[in-house]
């Protein structure tokens, strides 16, 4: 091999970059042994990183020789038909494997888990911490998210929008009491299942945080703005022998965002 | 000479050959490097983050070295992120650093497309390795999708909430897509298991798998260069591999390590002890995915609901925005470089580069395009903007519509002529001479 221009000195401040590089990393080790690593560390290991670097590439410009050198395979060179119908067939594959494991996997009981919620008849509606509520204890302007008794933790899909309203203000499947008129929505905006909040109550509607979709809530769930492509699901109510609200059944609608099988869940 | 000496003199012969090999400089061609540093960053990173990160939503009170969320109900997830962060020497800047390469590397993989599209690299004989990076830029940014639910912050959990939506909007397999990513239905006891085992098993194998065939392409067909300093289409000129270009090339690993760690020990990133644990009844505000998919956010803010049923079934509009829309974009990615062949008739190789004004259509096209996504990325925000400017935000999705459908064909209207008015300048001007090669040079060169 022909050495010559090939071994060359680094110059100058490359020497004392790479240098000072070498000596910040015996510096770490020696932080990290007498104090144990700290915030500073970092700073310290990114410095020696970025020093070295420097150094190197500046060694690396002024080792670089101007040379000129024969391309090896001319014109289409190595895009050969075989090649390309090669990673075609690879890309092939992979896109019949994404599109026949979910078919696999999308079985009758998979789908209708998605709509499934913990929503069954005469199931008593509790707080977040578990607590049952009294219809009395609704008043115009309350908003609160409730559960299915028992399901307070792993029910993300049956969570619910208990609101209370001025009496006569709710359309249909309201309870009303002295105090107020109360209804329950599905809390899972239609648009990407983000749960709804920020109870507007002039207006009587909920807004979505994530995109913006505006429901209202006087007239079952109607989308009023933005991206939703249908109301929310509403919770049939009814009042139990102690006072307490309990779901008739489950939502009118699946909850959250629409799919391929949501009529059949 | 057979046997060992034989197999070391053959192996001596292609190491001197390698060494030998000469690549072209240009700024722009770090691009793609910085991109595999940060690759590389994020896979040491990564390897310290995974051997303590639990993929567990179980709730458990908090009991860590973070007062402020003493005795808070989190998930095992999260608890063990916090603990990285706080209690795992450097973790919490081995963490940030982490985050930080990872918007690094899909910033830069996307400025390095942005490089090889507007100068024509993805022709022939390259455009199978356009489709090996194009792929790479989809993976950077599925992985970082999934890596960004990990620490099952409130953030996170809104996030993976979106994917899950996208995946179930699929007609037909939906369901199945959402079991096989997410392991079922939103907040299902496997999802954190599966989005773990995609983000630092699958999908990091898939990118290093295709990362090496994109490097032996590049080496293999050696780079493309722009005209001048000697260099044409059967001639490269730049540096030799060794020393020169790995001297270099080494400086810049460490160059861009040490960026990356200083970012992640000075500036903090995806402070999840902010953000509070995943909570599946509340979502944040304000709520933005990280740069990269900004687009899509923006596109879900801005485009009217599309619910559409067929034969009884339910296609939703998060099908279109969130499936559709990057499906479209990337398969006019991949496209492009056949249909600009088809277009202007060349069937020929080119290891010549153009620069972007020799090709106006194309560069136009691009700009466009590159506008389009910037617009949107725009929208992903357009709630705090329309709170900062104080109008409705439904104002803000109509100046949002009217900006995405006019801007990109106004920019690619003016970068069209920007770029005729340059090349009749240099015309008015007159042809620059392309330096030829030292004829002494070249013949050495033949000779090899």
């Amino acid at each position: 091999m022909d050495r010559e221009g090939v071994v060359k000195r680094p110059p100058l401040p490359s020497l004392i970059a790479v240098g000072l590089a070498g000596l910040g990393a015996v510096l770490a080790g020696i932080w990290v042994f007498a104090f144990g690593p700290g915030p500073g560390l970092g700073i310290l290991i990114s410095i020696v990183l970025a020093l070295g670097g420097v150094g190197l590439a500046n060694w690396g410009r002024a080792a670089g020789s101007s040379d000129l050198q024969e391309r090896h395979q001319k014109g289409p060179g190595l895009e050969r038909r075989r090649l390309l119908m090669g990673f075609g067939a690879v890309v092939g594959v992979a896109a019949a494997g994404a599109v026949a494991v979910p078919a696999a996997l999308r079985t009758r009981a998979a789908t209708e888990r998605l709509g499934a919620t913990a929503w069954t008849p005469g199931a008593r509606l509790v707080t977040t911490e578990g607590v049952l509520i009294a219809a009395e204890s609704i008043r115009p302007g309350s908003l609160l998210t409730a559960f299915p008794e028992g399901r307070t933790r792993d029910a993300v899909s049956s969570q619910t929008l208990v609101v209370g309203m001025e009496p006569g203000r709710a359309g249909e499947n309201r309870i009303a009491t002295a105090e107020a008129d109360i209804v329950a929505y599905s809390k899972l905006c239609t648009h990407m299942a983000c749960p709804v909040g920020l109870y507007q109550e002039q207006q009587g509607t909920v807004v979505c945080p994530c995109h913006q979709a505006v429901f209202d809530l006087r007239q079952a769930g109607r989308v009023v703005r933005g991206p939703a492509g249908r109301a929310l699901p509403m919770l049939p109510l009814d009042v139990d022998d102690a006072g307490n609200l309990i779901a008739l059944g489950d939502f009118t609608d699946a909850v959250g965002t629409g799919f391929w099988g949501r009529s059949q869940a | 000479v057979k046997g060992p000496a034989g197999w070391w003199s053959k192996i001596e012969r292609r190491a001197y050959a390698a060494a030998k090999k000469v690549f072209p400089g240009h700024w722009s061609f770090l691009l793609g490097e910085i991109a595999m540093f940060s690759f590389l960053v994020l896979v040491g990173t990564g390897l310290y983050l995974t051997a303590f990160y639990e993929a567990d939503a179980t709730t458990v009170p908090y009991q860590g070295a973070y007062a402020p969320l003493q005795g808070v109900e989190v998930s095992a997830a999260f608890h063990s992120v916090l603990d990285i962060t706080f209690e795992r020497p450097m973790g919490g800047v081995i963490r940030q650093t982490h985050h930080w390469a990872a918007l690094v590397f899909v910033g830069a993989i996307v400025l390095h497309a942005a490089r090889v599209f507007f100068t024509g690299a993805f022709r022939r004989p390259r455009r199978l390795n356009w489709t090996i990076g194009v792929t790479l830029m989809g993976l950077a940014m599925a992985t970082g999708f999934f890596g960004f639910a990990l620490p099952h912050d409130l953030l996170g959990g809104t996030s993976a909430r979106i994917g899950h939506a996208f995946a179930v909007s699929i007609p037909w397999v939906g369901p199945g897509v959402a079991e096989m990513l997410f392991g079922g239905s939103f907040g299902n006891p496997n999802m954190l298991h599966r989005l773990w085992q995609l983000h630092v098993l699958v999908l990091p194998l898939a990118i290093g798998a295709l990362l090496l065939g994109h490097l032996a392409l590049v080496w293999l067909q050696t780079h493309t260069q722009f005209r001048g300093e000697g260099a044409d289409e059967d001639l490269v000129s730049g540096s030799a591999a060794v020393p020169g270009y790995a001297l270099k090339t080494a400086g810049l690993a460490a160059m861009v390590a040490g960026v990356l760690v200083a970012a992640g020990s000075l500036v903090e990133i995806a402070p999840l002890w902010i953000n509070g644990p995943f909570d599946a009844t509340a979502a944040t505000v304000p709520a933005q995915p990280d740069w990269y998919l900004a687009w899509v956010e923006g596109a879900l803010r801005i485009l009217p609901a599309a619910d559409v049923t067929v034969w009884g079934r339910e296609i939703p509009s998060p099908f279109f925005v969130g499936v559709m829309m990057p499906v479209a974009v990337f398969a006019m990615l991949y496209a492009w470089p056949f249909v600009e062949g088809r277009l202007v008739r060349d069937r020929r190789g080119h290891h010549i580069l153009d620069r972007p004004r020799e090709h106006p259509v194309r560069t136009a096209l691009g700009v466009a395009l590159l506008v389009l996504l910037t617009v949107l990325m725009a929208a992903a925000s357009h709630d705090q903007q329309a709170v900062a400017l104080r109008i409705p935000v439904e104002r803000m999705t109509a100046v949002y519509r009217v900006a995405a459908a006019v801007v990109p064909l106004l920019a690619g209207v003016a970068a069209y002529y920007t770029c005729r008015a340059l090349l009749g300048d240099e015309r008015a001007a007159g042809e620059p001479p392309s330096p030829e090669p030292d004829p002494a040079v070249r013949a050495k060169a033949e000779a090899g």
